[in-house]
């Protein structure tokens, strides 16, 4: 015990790094890099010393088969896969129950509905007026005309910055940086006030609002910006040699291989005015009329009208989810491309 | 496939919006003003109505374009101090509210019309309510603004509701045929809670009054939190905040909540929510006493208005007929219509002595209320604070004095010059 | 005789000699001591003294191996003892959100953990490779003998003396130098080096800063005199372009060019006459009126003008500002045009048509076309925007002087004093606030890229099936927008939710668990929510970089015997460090600016009542620093001014932190430039 303790003070001093133990300094070094001690084995041993004996190896313990274990494994992150999913698909499968819910309107403690029916979805449609349909058609609205817009600035920004050097291109690149470090709310009331000078406000949020999401979308050109990069110079080279002007080059070259990354700038520019409620909010001020979806399911359930339309919400939720689920589940392909090369360069 | 299935989706996408807009196209008409109207929940189909009424039967044969919004009137005001520039001609708010709109130019002088009209056919409480210094200011049209008691009679003995010691005790040991327990519901540290806790206060005899001049300027105040009185408050508080099934909420939806609750203190506006909930068994009541030290104070109710204001305006014709519309909107036969559709007592005095609701009877002839008066917004946060603080402090006199301290400390803050 | 354990004293010529007179270094295996350069230098006879008193110490190689295995089992049970330390640290600092400044202990816990990981799996892997641990006790002997010594090895004694000197002076080290290194002491020497460089980077920066101040000083210098050489020099027409913008470009025929300068002048003077030197006159102050009111006796109203709008003068003083600043770089753009004209006509050279000007825009010139508009977006929704808000953190902006009823003005540096005012409950909000954000943010990116990962590799592993469907189901979180499914989750979770109900039905408990209410609960809540919204995007983000990873790595680590736990700290780990050390520093920023999730699920909440109000809006236990902002901004008493201070100041934070993981990660600093 006490032999073992001592190895173990040893080997700490070993490997110590304490730098200030009295007057003394101490260098270690380790063996280099790539060689191990089996190599020092046939060092001379000194003749003087005591040459330690092991005791002989125990034999080795009965292993369970390699396919066994691959299968408890397997049946293992089966279960886990399948708890997680269960989990993650929980709260969609209640939003669904709930909306069909017709005994009440509030919350309620339980998620399978006593009364089965579509009274949410009517309600829905015509609470106001069908005000629903209002905000459905202005976040689709904002969703078109921000896709288009944003991926055309994105594009052509990301190009630009991928395949010119010109002055000032540095600059720019760092302006975008620290301006999007800035926390984005902070310009929520100077917007608002310059947009209502506009009367781009309340009843017109949304197009106020287009042309909020859309004014600064070229702050995104990263993803796009990795795309290009990957796309070899020696291409526009070939054209610029056959005669094409730079233009010609993009429109008729780049733009046919970029695929992937327009369409995904599209899905990113159409879906995210279905999420945003603060600026939506904001900018209708009070005018339910200029709320975009996000915006007037959340006022459905503040706390003075959640009693009344929660399960209008529920029903709104699935109305507004589903479509927009089913484009993405198609273009799935196309985003998980755009992260990962967002990812992997930054 | 699957890209002519793409294709035919985003024509589609493409294509509603447009329709959207064109179906949007507003109509023309002849108005000669448009004018935006916040109200609150429940009374935006009324108004336009009343609207649509007064543009067809006054003298003057103005039109008015009204474009009625929800905006709650709790947040009202503060809604249209923050963005002043966009706030609605005529707007619905709070009576507490009225020094900080005052204070921040958004409410027009009255006319001699309008005030003439005011103090002829408001009750006496109504029109202190839209006083600020001596001058009244906006046009009242509820006189509702209290609380009191909603209860399931199966948990509360009728005998028991006069004491707040002995509901809690019948909450507390109620379990029903699944064993399930009541919640006893009073928002006391939620948003707005401080509305609910003054209550307690002025039950033990303090007073918090704040004096503003003509601008809405809190100048002075006269507080007596800080004293044995007090002291006394905050220990009835905390038999409530750290009574084991208490929720702080104030929504009347708690009675039929997963978790119901037995007792949700609130006011007339979740009277129909609540019969809906409960049915024969919801009980009426006003607000218990407490007792402390073998001494019993009763809970007192704010009782205030909700008034309606009107937009300063550069226009000397479109300020005028605006008036005119608060008059009408605010008149006995609106006063009575919506008493009838959502259940707002009346400030009118004729209209108020036709109104009778067992909710609003319990309301108006609670044991104690005290007249609602204008105090600083912040007055009501330093409340809230002291309240979510007692909430865990130790019950002794010492440290409930420290909280009271800090609390009256604050107040000198408040005061403005 | 032999010595046993700890070496205390060398027998050196028969004289007992205490250790801290030597240094001890290992030399392939063998360990020699030497005498400290202090004490050579002390020493009588030099040189000499140095080379008969080396002496010997020598362990057997095998004992290196048993070294390993201790080492190995001392760093694992140090590693257990920090995850419990973590561990326990992380229950205090949950349990009681006072005491924000353990959680930050451990953090330090956590990382030095890490640290200590590093050691511990190089042993470990070395134990595996090499031989079977031997744990048997042993004794080891030691015996000190004089070194005969070879060239090589005192050419190895003059290096070490080197660092040693090296190290003591604080110079830096060449790379060889650096590799003899231990592994504590090359951690020790980085960390020294790093604290050592920061003034002379700070140093550096200023020097950089002042080379830049003097190069835009000379640069407008000489823009100045080139402005007043070309008139002087000139011909007509350029000095008529000084007055009439594009003379010069239209008496060369570039009649495009002209235009458009020519425009440009005319809009700028009309705004300026009209509008711009209105705004302009009155930024000083933002106005002296807000309103004037008139009694209209016939109608028997009140009429209100108003008059002065600090807002909109603080904006339009901006916009103006900056529409002189283009117009000063057009004015001397059309100077230096007209000099190049007269130049090349001079020599006879050819001038560009307009036609040739617009052909350009599409060719040569076609970054410029492209760029306009969203260049123009970005300065006018972004830049001017920003630039404004931090102007109101000087002013007095807030819900009373609202800047339309009533006015405000300038308040210079008071409102960055009152949240920086040590003390204050304002400051102590801040700080308690910014505390949480940054652990927040740790938490919620660190747990979602490792659980994300785990997650990836678990649906990616050979012989899974449904790949597809399990992805499929993960990534509807990403697919329905958040405000529904994070609201809903929010409202699973209420006191009357669905959970709680459910639970109390069960019987488990008995009154409501306070999944919002607590402090505690609702930060625990978050997080863990959080890993709902989080892990599908790391998974689907990971799984792409995972399959990138060459397998031939795999397939070789485990010939060598290695296992999943080691592939993955040897193989898998290193190269999605490497690959997504930018994407872990953005998603960090992302987590600081997290609105979304902490929003929706507690709008902030629990009100934490000790930090008082600011703006109306009380903090809460779960607020970060933007959640805070917005309940400032949009509260009942919205205080622009202190919004715009905290926007600042999450801003100083965020680069601050940023610049720093941009110094120390290696993988961040590539040049994103590369042609």
């Amino acid at each position: 015990m006490t032999d073992k303790q001592d190895e173990s003070g040893e080997v700490f001093e070993f490997y110590g790094t304490s730098p200030s133990n009295g007057k003394s300094t101490e260098i270690e070094i380790l063996l280099p890099e790539g060689k191990n001690a089996d190599e020092y084995n046939d060092l001379p041993v000194p003749s003087f010393g005591t040459i330690p004996r092991y005791a002989e190896e125990a034999p080795k313990k009965e292993r369970i088969s390699q396919k066994t274990k691959d299968r408890i494994g397997k049946i293992a992150i089966y279960i886990v896969l399948s708890l997680m999913s269960l989990i993650w698909i929980l709260p969609f499968v209640g939003i669904l129950l709930e909306s069909f819910r017709c005994e009440s309107t509030g919350l309620a403690g339980y998620l399978i509905p006593k009364q089965w029916g579509f009274d949410n979805y009517v309600r829905l449609f015509t609470f106001q007026d069908g005000i629903f349909l209002k905000w459905y058609g202005n976040t689709l609205m904002i969703g078109c005309v921000t896709a288009i817009v944003q991926t055309a600035f994105q594009l052509a920004t990301a190009y630009v910055l991928s395949r010119f050097r010109f002055k000032g291109r540095k600059l720019l690149m760092n302006l975008i940086l620290v301006f999007g470090m800035f926390p984005g709310f902070l310009t929520l009331i100077l917007l608002y006030t310059w947009m209502h000078d506009w009367n781009l406000t309340d009843a017109n949020a949304p197009y106020g609002l287009m042309i909020i999401y859309c004014a600064s979308s070229g702050m995104g050109y990263y993803i796009a910006k990795g795309f290009f990069d990957t796309i070899s110079k020696s291409l526009d080279e070939a054209a610029r040699v056959d005669g094409a002007s730079q233009m010609q080059v993009f429109f008729k070259i780049i733009l046919p291989l970029s695929k992937p990354i327009v369409i995904y700038s599209i899905l990113m520019g159409f879906m995210a005015p279905w999420g945003d409620f603060v600026m939506a909010t904001f900018m209708a001020n009070n005018a339910s009329a200029g709320y975009n979806v996000a915006a007037g399911l959340q006022w459905l359930i503040t706390d003075s009208m959640k009693n009344e339309y929660y399960t209008t919400f529920c029903a709104g939720g699935v109305v507004v989810a589903v479509p927009i689920t089913v484009l993405f589940l198609l273009l799935q392909k196309y985003y998980v491309a755009g992260v990962t090369g967002g990812a992997v360069k930054g | 496939m699957k890209k002519r299935l793409l294709m035919i989706v985003m024509s589609a996408l493409m294509i509603v919006p447009v329709v959207c807009g064109l179906v949007g196209c507003n109509k023309g008409g002849d108005y000669d003003y448009s004018i935006t109207v916040w109200v609150g929940e429940g009374t935006d189909t009324l108004t336009k109505q009343q609207i649509e009424r007064f543009n067809e039967t006054n003298e003057d044969g103005i039109k008015f374009k009204a474009t009625v919004e929800i905006v709650s009137e709790s947040k009202a005001a503060g809604n249209a101090i923050s963005t002043p520039a966009s706030c609605a001609d005529i707007f619905c708010f709070a009576q507490d509210q009225l020094a900080r709109v005052v204070h921040s130019n958004l409410l027009m002088p009255l006319n001699t019309g309008s005030v003439k009209s005011i103090t002829e056919n408001c009750d006496e409480a109504s029109i202190e309510a839209a006083k600020i210094g001596g001058t009244l200011r906006a046009f009242p049209f509820t006189k509702d603004n209290g609380y009191f008691m909603y209860y399931d009679k199966r948990v509360v003995k009728e005998e028991h509701v006069g004491s707040l010691e002995d509901i809690l005790a019948d909450v507390e040991s109620y379990k029903d045929s699944s064993g399930k327990g009541r919640n006893f519901s009073m928002n006391l540290t939620e948003d707005g809670g401080s509305w609910y806790s003054a209550s307690f206060f002025y039950a033990t005899g303090c007073k918090s009054e704040w004096t503003t001049d003509d601008s809405g300027n809190f100048i002075d105040y006269d507080d007596t939190f800080l004293s044995d009185e007090g002291v006394i408050a905050l220990k009835g508080l905390q038999k409530v905040l750290k009574f084991s099934k208490y929720i702080s909420s104030a929504e009347v939806a708690d009675l039929s909540a997963a978790t119901p609750s037995a007792v949700v203190v609130s006011g007339i506006w979740g009277y129909k929510a609540a019969q809906q909930a409960l049915g024969d068994n919801l009980g009426v009541a006003p607000l218990p006493s407490f007792t402390v030290d073998g001494e019993s104070y009763q809970l007192v109710s704010y009782l205030g208005s909700k008034l309606m204001g009107v937009k300063p305006q550069s226009d000397p014709y479109r300020a005028a007929y605006l008036q005119k519309l608060a008059i009408f909107l605010t008149s006995e036969e609106c006063q009575k219509e919506r008493f009838e559709t959502v259940g707002w007592g009346p400030s009118n005095a004729e209209a108020a002595k036709e109104a009778s609701s067992p909710a609003l009877d319990v309301l108006l002839k609670q044991a104690k209320t005290t007249l609602q008066g204008q105090y600083p917004t912040n007055w009501w946060a330093k409340l809230d604070t002291m309240v979510g603080n007692a909430m865990t402090s130790e019950g002794d006199d010492a440290s409930l004095n420290a909280l009271l301290t800090t609390y009256n400390n604050a107040l000198n803050d408040l005061k403005r010059s | 005789m032999s010595k046993r354990g700890k070496i205390t004293e060398l027998e050196i010529g028969g004289e007992m000699l205490p250790m801290r007179l030597f240094m001890k270094f290992t030399y392939r295996g063998e360990k020699y001591a030497a005498f400290t350069p202090a004490y050579r230098a002390s020493s009588s006879d030099e040189g000499e003294v140095a080379l008969t008193h080396i002496v010997s110490v020598k362990t057997k190689s095998e004992n290196y191996t048993e070294r390993k295995v201790l080492f190995a089992m001392f760093t694992c049970i140090i590693h257990i003892v920090m995850m419990l330390c973590a561990l326990c640290a992380t229950l205090v600092f949950v349990l009681s959100p006072d005491l924000w400044w353990v959680g930050m202990m451990m953090i330090i816990v956590g990382a030095a953990d890490f640290v200590m990981l590093i050691p511990f799996h190089r042993a470990y892997a070395l134990i595996q490779k090499n031989q079977k641990p031997r744990t048997k006790s042993r004794t080891t002997y030691y015996k000190v003998i004089p070194c005969e010594g070879s060239d090589e090895l005192f050419a190895e004694f003059e290096i070490h003396f080197q660092i040693l000197e090296k190290l003591s002076k604080n110079l830096p080290l060449s790379m060889l130098e650096y590799q003899r290194l231990n592994f504590g002491r090359k951690i020790l020497y980085k960390t020294k080096m790093f604290f050592l460089g920061i003034p002379k980077w700070v140093a550096g920066k200023f020097v950089k800063l002042g080379l830049l101040i003097k190069h835009f000083g000379v640069s407008v210098w000489d823009n100045i005199k080139d402005v007043v050489m070309t008139f002087k020099n000139g011909s007509w027409k350029t000095r008529v372009s000084y007055l009439v913008m594009g003379f010069g470009n239209l008496m060369h025929k570039q009649w495009l060019r002209a235009l458009v300068f020519f425009l440009f002048e005319v809009a700028f003077i009309g705004y300026m006459a009209m509008w711009g030197g209105a705004w302009l006159g009155k930024f000083g102050s933002l106005g002296t009126i807000a309103t004037i009111e008139q009694y209209d006796p016939i109608l028997d109203v009140t009429t209100t003008v108003h008059v002065d709008n600090s807002f909109k003068i603080l904006l339009y003083g901006l916009i103006t500002i900056f529409f002189i600043v283009a117009f000063v770089y057009t004015w001397r753009l059309n100077v230096k045009q007209c000099r190049i004209l007269d130049e090349l006509s001079a020599k006879g050279e050819k001038i560009k048509t307009s036609k040739e000007d617009v052909q350009d825009l599409a060719d040569n010139e076609f970054h410029k076309t492209f760029l306009s508009l969203p260049v123009v977006g970005f300065v006018m929704f972004t830049v001017l925007p920003i630039i404004f808000m931090i102007l109101v953190g000087f002013t007095s902006y807030d819900y009373e002087a609202d800047g339309y009823n009533n006015l405000f003005s300038w308040v210079g540096l008071d409102n960055f004093n009152q949240i920086l005012t040590f003390g204050s409950k304002l400051s102590l909000a801040f700080g308690e606030i910014l505390a949480w954000t940054l652990i927040w943010a740790v938490f919620a990116t660190f747990s979602n890229y490792f659980l994300g990962m785990f997650v990836a590799m678990m649906i990616n592993k050979k012989g899974i099936k449904i790949k597809k469907f399990w992805r499929t189901i993960l990534v509807l979180t990403i697919a329905i927008p958040q405000f529904i499914s994070l609201l809903y989750v929010s409202n699973l979770f209420a006191d009357n939710g669905i959970v709680n109900a459910t639970l109390m039905s069960w019987g488990w408990i008995n009154a409501p668990i306070p999944f919002w209410g607590d402090g505690t609960l609702a930060r625990i809540m978050v997080l863990v929510i959080n890993l709902w919204v989080g892990i599908p995007y790391l998974m689907l983000t990971t799984t792409g970089i995972l399959m990138n990873i060459p397998q031939d790595l795999y397939e070789s680590a485990q010939t060598d015997g290695a296992n999943a736990f080691q592939q993955f700290c040897k193989i898998t780990m290193p190269y999605m460090l490497f690959v997504t050390g930018p994407y872990l520093l953005n998603s960090f920023v992302s987590n600081i600016n997290n609105f979304n999730v902490i929003y929706l699920l507690t709008q902030g909440g629990p009100a934490n009542f000790a930090w008082g109000d600011v703006g109306g809006y009380i903090a809460g236990d779960t607020t970060i620093l933007i959640t805070w902002l917005f309940g400032i901004t949009t509260g009942s008493e919205a205080n622009y001014k202190m919004a715009s201070v905290i926007g600042t100041m999450i801003f100083i934070v965020i680069s601050v932190l940023s610049l720093i993981v941009f110094t120390i990660m290696p993988s961040t600093r590539r040049e994103e430039d590369y042609s």
